[in-house]
């Protein structure tokens, strides 16, 4: 039973451009459901909770909005109002009576000279669905009658939850409109919408990881069968070093168990939250298996670092002869796992100097992948993608009678010609091409069958960087059997690979019935919406990529890196920081006379540049004056010296111009030091 | 790097080459508040939680004091008589101040010798008599034995050069310095500063050089001849 219940109802406040109130409803003590047209993309959010004691308000930050036109979203409160359990979700009520509560305009309480008080409105009635076209909505008929020159006092109701009025109860929608032309109705999303969207369900069941560090974080891929001292290695490494190497950092490490993380889609998904947000991960690697390479790929599109691969843990070799490392970390850095103090100071050095590098160096890369991903798609795309279908299989003679039976199946479902890695035409470095290939090829079959290492890294590349799913198949001698409980079992489960016989491909038609019907969706694309939840242990069509894409720190992305820091950058690279202090050239060639100046003349622009941008914003009064004055005083000098000497024209009228603007500032920062 | 000392290093970087400009206008006291004022707001940090143990902030102030050094030492140059004495003397006090930060930083990847070099040069200024083991003739610490902190001062500096700061052309002109200081004969100290030309440096690291030897082959031409050549040798290279 899942009753209405008063006391969840939430006052939300939308501050923005414009300034709304709606209506919220709690699904947890800290979790808001509440209508996605409230606030705009820049607005920031206040919840209001009669339950919270003394103080009412808390901020609130969006965590889920509804795709495409589904007119939801969730925000979670900074801090928690209850210990509520989630409603029980009822898509399947779409008749019958209804109940709520909202901050209905027309319930505003004034008082003269005083803020409003905003009441809320009990609401009832009964409800159908409304089909026609577009998405279903319900369709609110109310008990009460608003006159109709008032029809605008249900402004503020959106939002409000819909709840079956009966002993059972349950959440069956949240209301989003109201009718133009009948004074006592209403218009709601139903619950079925959110119910199926991967995103919405994982914020309201907790995962095993809990609620994730707000602070940065370092979290631990523990494998199969792996040691317990890895984690507390990890964590004593942080504890040590928390007042200088990681200060800031979350003081425990988040470890994420390769079995739990495949156990249900809630978990999946809350373990690709946590690769996303993850500051520096250590990955157990031993034995290189299966579930671990896959996180591994997805880590490898979120995050250019830190990641530190360890092998060796429990009674595993640390690592196998170089012919057995799979191609995909052949380059990664293996750091040998031991019981003894070296392993500390190894584990201490790599994330140390991982995360001084990714903060200095924006071709940094601990994994492979991350740059490769993120190149344009080719200029060939739009007729080798027609023509080709990727694969990703094992390699070998044992294989490629496999492979030769699969060739003309393939080819003949999708009308493409199947091409594996070592078919790749492109003539860029092998590992580059393969990568770009699999963000951009529309259509890719993965053969799961030896449960190759590199395979399965590909695949969680895949699965991470495309929301066109892939085709997983698998040899049935390779398939787990149904009471197996390890990370092979759960992985099957989560991903459903094809299984087929390669004795018997053409006689039993199974992997030409799955090639058909994948082929079949791939052509016909349905419109946007989320993924679906059908199963909570198996994975929806493109779950993963819808995870990873809501998770993605954008924050960190290149693409968004402020114009004048770009500059800076550049400048440094070449002269360094400080070069009166280190003159040392780092530039390869620098000791070429006419590169050397060429660099110099290339640095000087770049801090012209950067000063140009600066000026423009701060003229342009930017809400971070304040900031921008100050960064103006400290590059100023820099300008100046750098155009020490030059007898260009525009260079003396650029100096002309900082000295003029760093004179300003002065007089300005003395006059407000004065006035203080 | 934390974030409260990456703020701070560019601060001091920017009021560095604020001071510098005035300095070269001639602009000494200006000069020397702006740096003053930085090495005030670099102590602070120092003394605060967030940037205390970061060994940047320690190069930076160790960087600041050698500047201010510097910034004395040119007025020094400038002035007449006994107010060219308590300048230097200022001079020598600042690289002693810088010297104590350097001395914590050796074997990290910040360390220096500028203060090191120059709170000896600033002795020699002072006092050449200095340079024949004769006693000190006033100015701060006049117990210090020159000769055996250049000894102690090449065999660092050699160290250094030979492992991470091999391409740092200031370590070639410290050493130059302290090999033409320490012996009569200049062969290794001329060698060194070929070894410096070999890195292409900049102009202005050739015109420092210039700026810390032509005094002393001034001031002690007559111990350290192969201080006037190694003068004469630089400028034919700007």
């Amino acid at each position: 039973m899942s009753a209405f219940d008063e006391r969840r109802v939430a006052l939300v406040q939308a501050e923005g451009s414009k300034r709304e109130t709606a209506t919220g409803y709690f699904l947890t003590g800290s979790l808001v459901l509440t209508a996605k047209h409230v606030g705009t993309s820049d607005s920031s959010f206040e919840v209001r909770s009669e339950t919270g004691g003394a103080e009412k308000w808390s901020p609130a930050t969006v965590v889920w909005t509804g795709a495409g036109n589904v007119d939801a979203k969730l925000l979670r409160t900074d801090r928690s109002f209850g210990d509520w359990e989630p409603p029980e979700l009822r898509p399947e009520v779409t008749s019958g009576p209804w109940r709520s509560s909202g901050f209905a305009s027309i319930a505003v309480d004034q008082h003269a000279g005083g803020p409003p008080d905003w009441k809320t409105l009990p609401l009832s009635g009964s409800l159908g669905l409304s089909g026609g076209q577009g998405q279903p909505l319900l369709a609110l008929s109310l008990d009460q009658h608003m006159l109709e020159s008032r029809i605008s006092g249900w402004g503020g109701v959106s939002g409000s939850p819909i709840f079956a009025d009966g002993a059972h109860g349950g959440l069956i929608g949240l209301i989003t409109d109201a009718s133009r032309g009948l004074a006592n109705g209403l218009f709601g999303l139903p619950i079925s919408q959110l119910a199926a969207d991967i995103g919405f369900v994982s914020h309201l069941t907790p995962s095993f990881l809990g609620d994730l560090p707000q602070d940065p974080f370092c979290a631990v891929l523990t494998r199969e069968g792996g040691s317990a001292d890895l984690v507390a290695t990890v964590a004593n490494v942080l504890a040590g070093e928390s007042a200088t190497t990681f200060a800031g950092l979350h003081p425990e490490p988040v470890e994420i168990d390769v079995r739990s993380a495949l156990g249900s889609v809630r978990n999946w998904v809350a373990t690709v939250e946590a690769l996303a947000r993850a500051d520096y991960l250590v990955a157990d690697v031993t034995l290189f298996q299966p579930a671990v390479m896959l996180l591994l790929g997805i880590r490898s599109v979120l995050r250019r670092g830190v990641t530190v691969s360890v092998s060796g843990t429990g009674a595993d070799p640390v690592a196998p002869a170089d012919e057995e490392l799979p191609f995909n970390v052949q380059e990664t850095r293996l750091v040998p796992f031991s019981q003894d103090s070296s392993f500390y100071k190894r584990i201490h050095q790599a994330l140390a100097e991982g995360a001084a590098s990714l903060a200095n160096d924006p071709a940094y890369l601990d994994l492979p992948a991350y740059h490769a991903v993120r190149v344009p798609r080719p200029e060939s795309w739009a007729t080798s993608d027609r023509d080709n279908v990727l694969v990703l299989c094992p390699y070998g003679f044992n294989y490629q009678k496999t492979f030769d039976r699969f060739y003309s199946m393939i080819k003949g479902a999708t009308k493409a010609e199947p091409r594996r890695m070592l078919d790749l035409r492109s003539p860029r470095l092998v590992g580059q091409a393969l990568y770009e290939e699999i963000r951009w090829a529309s259509k890719c079959v993965v053969d799961w069958s030896h449960w190759r290492p590199n395979v399965f890294f590909e695949l969680g590349v895949r699965l991470g960087c495309s929301d066109r799913d892939p085709l997983s198949i698998i040899d049935v001698s390779d398939q787990p059997d149904s009471a197996d409980t390890s990370q092979k079992s759960l992985l099957v489960r989560l991903l459903q690979p094809v299984a087929y016989d390669p004795e018997r491909l053409h006689e039993k038609k199974v992997v030409q019935l799955a090639l058909a019907d994948w082929a079949g969706r791939l052509a016909t694309p349905s419109p946007e919406s989320p993924p679906q939840v059908n199963d909570v242990s198996t994975l929806p069509s493109a779950g993963t990529f819808s995870a990873a894409q809501e998770a993605y720190r954008w924050q960190h992305d290149s693409a968004l890196s402020r114009p004048d820091h770009q500059h800076r950058r550049r400048s440094e690279q070449i002269l360094g920081a400080d070069p009166i202090r280190l003159p040392e050239r780092m530039i390869l060639f620098a000791g070429n006379t006419a590169f050397d100046a060429a660099l110099s003349a290339a640095a000087q622009e770049n801090r012209i540049a950067q000063w140009l941008y600066l000026r423009h914003r701060a003229e342009a009064d930017d809400p971070g004056l304040d900031e921008l004055r100050e960064e103006l005083m400290e590059l100023g000098p820099l300008v100046l010296e750098m155009l020490k000497g030059s007898s260009e024209p525009r260079h003396a009228g650029l100096r002309r111009e900082v000295r003029g603007y760093l004179r300003q500032l002065a007089d300005f920062e003395r006059e407000r030091t004065e006035h203080e | 790097m934390s974030e409260v000392a990456d703020r701070l290093l560019r601060r001091v970087i920017s009021a560095k080459a604020l001071a510098t400009s005035a300095r070269d206008e001639e602009e000494w006291q200006e000069s020397i508040d702006i740096l003053r004022d930085a090495i005030g707001q670099a102590r602070a940090a120092v003394a605060n939680e967030a940037a205390s143990t970061d060994e940047s902030v320690k190069a930076a102030l160790a960087d600041l004091y050698g500047l201010l050094g510097g910034t004395w030492r040119r007025r020094g140059f400038k002035a007449p008589g006994a107010e060219r004495r308590s300048y230097l003397t200022n001079s020598i006090e600042a690289y002693d101040e810088g010297f104590g930060y350097e001395r914590d930083l050796e074997g990290t990847k910040d360390a220096s010798t500028y203060n090191r070099i120059n709170r000896l040069t600033g002795r020699v200024l002072l006092d050449a008599g200095t340079l024949s083991g004769g006693p000190h003739s006033g100015g701060p610490d006049s117990g210090l034995d020159i000769r055996r902190e250049l000894v102690e001062a090449e065999s660092i500096v050699r160290t250094q050069i030979e492992t991470f700061r091999q391409r740092d052309p200031w370590a070639y002109c410290d050493l130059a310095t302290i090999q033409l200081l320490a012996e009569p004969a200049s062969g290794r100290g001329l060698a060194t500063l070929q070894g410096l030309l070999r890195l292409r440096p900049q102009r202005f690291v050739l015109e420092s050089t210039i700026a810390t030897l032509e005094p002393l082959a001034e001031a002690a031409a007559e111990q350290r001849p192969g201080l006037v050549e190694a003068v004469a040798q630089l400028r034919r290279e700007l």
